[in-house]
């Protein structure tokens, strides 16, 4: 590996690290990872035991429920995490002190992906061992699906993730609740909870183009007929490869602009 | 950028630098050098365009057109490389202040690969050792601006670039800091890009300043050299940096 790789790695991986610390020493951080996850799961299960005592025909309603509250949150998580790692710095002034040193736009958009990464793998393990305990739901019956189920959300999620951040870098952390809005204005097409099929005509165009929608769709596809829609999962990885693509060029040129038109000390 | 030319470039090389945000000039063809072991004054009134200069130097603000070189590298271009030769210290560059002070240092320790101990070292030399512990939020500002020193000090620089780096800080303090800089001067050869508004600082520490006024340098030299042409007083025989200041700000020192 040669010493630039080396340095690079060294600086992605104490930023990481650095956000960690954080999580330690920020109990409000918690709440994010642990809390809002967790009242989803409770929230969704009362929901769903109520459709189940009333008798609605509804095979696996649990599973189609707690599956997609569990995936959806993941999704969240991972979009949030993107622009709260760099609103962060903007609250303690340090954009200025990171962007000052041999540290790279790049490695601190990477730094903080991985860090939505590590902070998914938290949110995960706590809503699975709550959907079990509370509704002896396993998210991990989906099997193998789960695997690029959660990968493509996780795409999604950065991608969703890094238009937060380039709006913030903009027009500064005033934007941060439209930054945080952007994955809810997804929620209506990405069939969450309901068939892509109870959509409008022209809702399900849309929701065509949004990969969620293909994720949320082969979940269901696993959870009542038992197999793996990969037409599905072929269209959700092909969408979110050029999405996120799309989204680093965006962030990147806003950089650009930022560093054009000196924002990034004021960024506030 | 050879080997060579690397190795005897000047530690900071502008050349005509402009750099206009919209229809307002913030520099214009400002041009000076750093010399290697050299402590250089960036004065001028409020908006004169220090800050400007310094963020274009440090890489995060680009400029319109002109050059800006660090031992020969281009910040913009070659960040990584460039950058490591540099600490940065301002009042306005903070660390996160939920961390430790021990812990920020920590992490800047990595992004610039400081050798093992430096964060110990670095606390030792600004007398922060008691304050290893406490979280950066809870620091008086002068701790705050210690604690930045501190850390553009992590990775041995061979170049310094100080905002105001004794706004903050008392007497005492501010004598020590002082103090530090030279002998860092003297130890290493470290070369240092002050601004300030405290004259008599920079007179006491400063080998040349440049006034900046409206983005253009309007004078350079030594201080005393400064105050005898802007004063028109060649029978000065010591530097008046403060008379100078006023009398750029009110009439550009023309």
């Amino acid at each position: 590996m040669s010493s630039l790789v080396r340095d690079r790695l060294r600086r992605v991986r104490a930023l990481v690290l650095r956000y960690l610390l954080l999580l330690r020493r920020d109990p409000a951080r918690v709440v994010d990872t642990f809390y809002w996850p967790l009242i989803d799961i409770a929230v969704w299960g009362l929901l769903t035991s109520f459709v189940a005592r009333r008798g609605a025909n509804l095979p696996n309603a649990i599973g189609i429920f707690l599956g997609a509250a569990i995936l959806w949150n993941l999704f969240f998580r991972c979009a949030q995490d993107v622009s709260v790692s760099f609103l962060d710095d903007v609250w303690s002034r340090s954009v200025v002190t990171i962007f000052a040193s041999p540290l790279s736009f790049g490695e601190f958009a990477v730094a903080i992906m991985l860090l939505g990464l590590v902070k998914l793998l938290f949110t995960l393990i706590a809503m699975s061992v709550a959907a079990w305990l509370l509704y002896a739901f396993s998210v991990f019956s989906l099997g193998f699906a789960l695997v690029p189920f959660i990968g493509n959300l996780v795409l999604l999620g950065w991608s969703v993730g890094l238009v937060s951040l380039a709006l913030i870098l903009r027009f500064g952390g005033r934007w941060a609740i439209v930054a945080w809005s952007l994955p809810f204005l997804l929620m209506p097409f990405s069939s969450v909870f309901y068939p892509e099929s109870v959509l409008p005509p022209v809702a399900r165009v849309v929701a065509r183009s949004i990969p969620a929608n293909h994720v949320f769709e082969g979940m269901r596809t696993v959870v009542m007929d038992g197999r793996m829609d990969w037409g599905r999962l072929g269209w959700a990885t092909t969408l979110n490869l050029f999405y996120l693509a799309l989204a680093a060029s965006v962030t990147a040129w806003v950089f650009r602009v930022a560093l054009r038109r000196g924002l990034l000390p004021k960024v506030r | 950028m050879g080997q060579s030319q690397a190795t005897c470039a000047p530690a900071v090389l502008i050349r005509d630098l402009s750099k206009r945000f919209g229809a307002a000039a913030a520099l214009d063809r400002v041009s000076f050098d750093v010399q290697r072991g050299e402590i250089l004054g960036l004065l001028g009134p409020n908006g004169a365009g220090k800050t400007t200069t310094l963020h274009v130097l440090l890489g995060l603000v680009r400029p319109t057109t002109g050059q800006v070189r660090i031992f020969g590298l281009d910040p913009h271009r070659e960040r990584a490389a460039a950058l490591r030769h540099v600490g940065f210290a301002s009042p306005e560059a903070l660390m996160d202040w939920r961390l430790t002070v021990e812990e920020n240092l920590r992490v800047y320790a990595e992004f610039y690969g400081a050798e093992q101990g430096a964060v110990a070292r670095s606390l030792g030399v600004l007398e922060l050792e008691s304050q290893a512990a406490t979280k950066f939020g809870e620091l008086s500002l002068g701790q705050q601006m210690r604690a930045g020193l501190a850390r553009s000090l992590l990775h041995s620089p061979e170049l310094l670039v100080l905002d105001e780096p004794t706004a903050s800080l008392d007497p005492d303090i501010t004598d020590k800091t002082r103090q530090l800089l030279l002998a860092l001067r003297k130890d290493r050869g470290l070369s240092i890009l002050y601004t300030s508004h405290d004259m008599a600082e920079v007179e006491a520490l400063c080998d040349r300043v440049i006034f900046l006024h409206h983005g253009r340098v309007v004078a350079e030299g030594t201080p005393l050299a400064v105050s005898r042409r802007v004063l028109s007083r060649a029978d000065l025989d010591a530097a008046s940096l403060e008379e100078v200041f006023l009398k750029i700000s009110r009439d550009g020192g023309l």
